[in-house]
């Protein structure tokens, strides 16, 4: 086995940066072949294998620097074993110095994060060991200084195994890299809470170490409840204090006293080139929100049409599509939607409408409302909205519809859905329609839920984006006939799909399957809309 | 009567005076307690000192350069120790003064005397000649700062085995001198010293000058230093140190050994957080430094502490930071404290750094890409004669950010103010690079280092491309 390393010569600089990797781990090269390019002072370096052999290992990544006497890689005969010499050219891990204020770009997460303590006497340690009765949040670490979330790939570790600190525990995947996390703390893997493949923001907890799992749950209760004060006692390092998704990153953009929007100049000149309006921006991820290039990049609409074809005819945008540009591109970029489909055996439902239209005007819809009615008065996070550090709870069940007019899309709302009777539901959305035709929308702004349908047109199933500030939109199929399967038995009846589209930062997939579970089994039973 | 404040703190150094006037600017009664001097050990034993020295002895390199810029020096080339040291006691002395009258200017409360931990918002004050007062107050800062560190077992006679805090003020120098550290306080009294006619050998244990800074750094310095005549030796301890006649003998492992007048300790600081009272508050420390959180909170409730004692950073202008954000946090809205902070090393050429190091990049797995520029090759540098050094620009291979900005040269401890400003920003390398930088001057060089980083600088030649075998060393 060989170590390969950059030639020392008179002119070459001691120091350089791998830039690419030309061959892989596995392969066989020849003597002579290009192995990599490697970047120093003035020059770069095509390295040549100096022998015909086998990659073993590659030592040093591309975009990594090295030192003259680095060994970049080791070449020798497929199948040797390199974990021995891996273990010697293992680099010794600085000791965590005093100077943990240069600007880290990874929060070293040895930094001490004591309690906030009430009273004088309590005393915190440096903790290496989750010890008995304590628990100690395992967190999704900032690999970078713009990371603001990561994905958990894959777990190495079960639950309930022991880990050891600098042991690997997990793999992550950010928008730059796939990397893997080591632990910190020794201890006993208690319990995971994201599992692969799911995203979190960066430091927020993806596990919790501990001796016993009663203690867990009894942190995770601490830790939670909506709105809780920062200075919730947090045991070892500091954990988030909401138990959802906390704000990382993003903060208002400040707008100083003199008018002027807080942006880089790198942002003003692509929000320039774009057309962009920076105080369109909601928030920035610079300093003290400030607007960054990035983040104008992200709100950018799209450009003019560079190249306008013959014949075309340009349409001014009205007021009305101005907004729902602004509204659901925000929404598109800034809420994480996550979608949930589930078909409906709507025979009944179908049944009763007959029924009831007989009485009184009413429409399939109509039904779909009540039910969301009801189940929005049993999921509060329903009825819920993300704000920076706390989820914001109405009680009042005020349901959007969405109706098409010739101007656009609008959301009229009905107030107290569940206080209505279906019959004056009907009565009031009929109602709420027609003003909205005629240029009035009712209930502007006070919607916690929107239901859209395009039932009418036949349409089976489509993904709608959810009516910034709400958190959740249903979309609503038609009814349509199809067969259904039961015990083996293939019978003709009417299904209708419903999809859901999620704010993730609100509600999680278990609680946006229950609610839709319930809607399916109020749907299914249609006459407790009736009541 | 036990005097009640709305923020006390306790000691007057670079972080203390400002968390002070700070307070102060923000309406609250405040109190400051100092045993000492007022201004720490910046003021009295560290920063002013040492620069107003390098000065002189700068003065005197330049001097005996002058023939290069065509200047004609008649006679001899000296200079008056005692003048020297006289006219940095003035400086200090109108520094001392300076922030008496910030304080009475802005009304603080300035107790002379030692101050302790007396139970909960309790601070009881021993002046000098015995007297106790007490004094009370609804948040407290501890910004004790550090001491030098002494190695145990060497001799104890501050004569012959001294640290910075002696040296600074030597009435008289050694003709041979031994500095034990090549960090930022070895390098500064080895460039000096040297100047100042006295024999040096600078011994550092890690295996390069400057070992928690960017490699290059340390290497370009030793190459001058060792061009001069300063002796320098890395990778190698003290074993043992004995007194003899008239001196010391040091043995070096490998077993050279040295005989010197005087031993220079400069390996490191420890905080000075003993006989604080810490037991009747319950806070403990950690080596002896308070652990703090990121807005300088401790593990007990209303005591913070910034500066050398919390060991985050042992930097005057980190103390003024992290002071800042205490007193934000204590008397209104904190925040976390993020901010890059530079260092600067004032040897001639000076060192100015910050961000990350090329080290810490490859530790951390951090894609880079890096750009040089030669100081050399700028028209200023040619113009004044100071052709030596580098300025390094250290960028995310992908995303472009800047991540450190690293510079050898004439005047790098004012440059790096642009590059950390930028830095804090969460500035691009491309912006960096965009820049419109003054011409003539050194630091243009940034702004090249930058661009050479996207490989667009403009006065390089292109990279040569050239093709090697590499070097296979069997294993």
């Amino acid at each position: 086995m060989y170590t390969i390393k950059l030639p020392q010569k008179a002119r070459i600089p001691s120091e350089g940066v791998v830039a690419e990797w030309l061959i892989s781990k596995g392969q066989a090269v020849q003597k002579g072949q290009i192995l990599v390019q490697i970047e120093v002072f003035g020059q770069v370096i095509s390295l040549e294998s100096p022998l015909t052999a086998d990659v073993l290992e590659i030592l040093v990544g591309a975009g990594i620097p090295f030192s003259a006497q680095q060994p970049l890689m080791i070449l020798g005969r497929k199948g040797e074993d390199v974990s021995a010499v891996l273990e010697k050219l293992a680099p010794k891990k600085a000791p965590a110095k005093a100077d943990m204020d240069s600007t880290s770009v990874i929060s070293t997460v040895k930094q001490f994060q004591p309690e906030t303590a009430v009273e004088a006497e309590k005393e915190v340690k440096m903790e290496s060991k989750a010890p008995a009765g304590k628990v100690v949040p395992v967190l999704m670490p900032q690999a970078g200084q713009t990371m603001e979330e990561g994905t958990v790939l894959s777990w190495k570790v079960k639950e309930g195994g022991m880990i050891t600190a600098g042991q690997v525990i997990m793999e992550i995947e950010t928008d730059k890299a796939a990397m893997e996390v080591e632990a910190i703390h020794s201890g006993r893997l208690a319990r995971i809470v994201v599992r692969e493949g799911q995203s979190v923001p960066v430091k927020t907890p993806v596990a919790y170490l501990a001796e016993s799992d009663a203690d867990v749950d009894a942190y995770i209760g601490s830790q939670g409840g909506v709105g809780a004060e920062p200075s919730q006692k947090p045991v070892g390092p500091r954990a988030s204090s909401a138990t959802q998704a906390p704000v990382v990153g993003k903060r208002p953009a400040v707008v100083g006293d003199t008018g002027r929007v807080k942006a880089s100049p790198a942002a003003r000149r692509v929000a320039e080139e774009k057309g962009v309006d920076l105080a369109a921006i909601s928030s920035g991820c610079g300093p003290g929100g400030r607007i960054l290039s990035t983040d104008v990049l992200i709100a950018g609409t799209g450009d003019a049409a560079a190249t306008v074809p013959d014949g075309a005819v340009r349409h001014p945008l009205n007021k009305m599509r101005k907004a729902i540009a602004q509204n659901l591109a925000y929404s598109k970029q800034h809420i994480p939607h996550f979608y949930i489909k589930l078909t409906v055996n709507a025979q009944a439902l179908f049944d009763l409408y007959k029924q009831v239209k007989q009485q009184f005007q009413c429409s399939v819809n109509d039904f779909v409302v009540a039910a969301c009615a009801k189940a929005i008065r049993q999921y509060p996070a329903f009825r819920s909205q993300y704000a920076t550090n706390e989820i914001v709870e109405n009680p009042s069940v005020n349901i959007g519809v969405a109706v098409g007019t010739d101007n656009g899309l609008t959301v009229p709302v009905l107030l107290n859905v569940n206080r209505m009777d279906l019959k004056q539901l009907s009565q009031r959305t009929r109602q709420m329609a027609e003003n909205a035709r005629n240029g009035k929308v009712d209930g502007v702004g006070q919607g916690v839920f929107t239901i859209t349908s395009l039932g009418m047109f036949g349409v089976e199933e489509f993904s709608a984006i959810i009516n910034p500030p709400e958190s959740a939109i249903l979309a609503v199929g038609a009814i349509r006939e199809d067969i259904k399967v039961e015990n083996g038995i293939v019978s003709p009846t009417r299904l209708m799909t419903l999809c859901l589209s999620v704010d993730h930062r609100v509600i999680d997939g278990v609680m946006a399957a229950q609610f839709m579970k319930t809607l399916k089994e109020l749907l299914e039973k249609p006459e407790q809309l009736v009541e | 009567m036990t005097e009640h404040y709305q923020i006390a703190i306790v000691g007057a150094g670079p972080g203390g005076y400002v968390a002070a006037l700070k307070a102060a600017q923000m309406g609250a009664k405040t109190a400051v307690v100092e045993k000492h001097y007022l201004g720490g050990t910046c003021l009295n034993y560290g920063c002013i000192p040492s620069k107003a020295l390098l000065a002189s002895a700068e003065l005197l390199h330049k001097i005996r350069r002058a023939d290069s810029l065509g200047v004609k020096v008649q006679g001899q080339i000296g200079f008056d120790w005692a003048a020297i040291q006289q006219r940095k006691d003035k400086v200090l002395a109108k520094l001392r003064g300076g922030v008496k009258s910030l304080f009475a200017a802005r009304k603080v409360t300035l107790y002379a005397g030692q101050a302790a931990f007396a139970g909960a918002g309790k601070i009881q004050i021993t002046a000098a000649d015995g007297p106790k007062s007490l004094i009370t107050a609804d948040k407290i800062i501890i910004a004790t700062g550090s001491v030098p560190s002494r190695i145990p077992g060497w001799p104890t006679d501050a004569n012959l085995v001294c640290t910075s805090d002696e040296a600074l003020h030597w009435k008289e120098l050694p003709k041979k001198l031994l500095i034990v550290g090549g960090g930022v306080i070895g390098c500064e009294f080895a460039c000096m010293m040297y100047e100042y006619g006295v024999d040096v050998t600078v011994i550092e244990m890690m295996d390069s000058l400057l070992p928690e800074m960017e490699r290059q750094l340390g290497a370009a310095l030793a190459e001058v230093f060792t061009k001069r005549g300063i002796k320098i030796f890395t990778g190698v301890k003290v074993e043992e140190l004995q007194t003899i006649d008239n001196g010391l003998k040091a043995t070096l492992s490998g077993g050279k050994t040295i005989e010197v007048d005087k031993v220079l300790v400069a390996t490191g600081r420890r905080p000075a957080t003993q006989d604080l009272g810490l037991d009747s508050i319950g806070l403990q420390t950690d080596c002896g430094f308070i652990r703090v959180n990121d807005r300088m909170q401790t593990a007990v409730k209303n005591v913070y502490c910034i500066g050398d004692a919390n060991g985050r950073c042992l930097l005057a202008h980190a103390a003024s930071a992290h002071g800042m954000a205490a007193v934000e946090d204590a008397l209104s809205h904190g925040k976390d404290f993020d901010l890059p902070i530079p260092g600067a090393v004032y040897t001639f050429p000076e060192i100015g750094s910050v961000g990350l190091t090329t080290k810490q990049a490859a530790e951390k797995g951090i894609p880079i890409k890096v750009g040089q520029f030669p100081i050399g090759y700028l028209g200023k540098a040619m113009a004044v004669g100071e052709e030596e050094g580098f300025v390094k620009v250290i960028r995310h291979r992908q995303d472009e950010t800047l991540l450190g900005v690293h510079i050898f040269g004439h005047n790098a401890t004012e440059i790096i103010e642009s590059a950390t400003a930028m830095l804090g920003l969460k500035a691009s390398a491309k912006d960096l690079a965009e820049m419109v930088f003054a011409h003539p001057t050194i630091g243009e060089a940034v702004k090249e280092a930058a661009e050479d980083s996207f490989n667009q600088a403009l006065h390089l030649p292109p990279s040569a491309m050239v093709r090697l075998a590499a070097q296979a060393e069997e294993i």
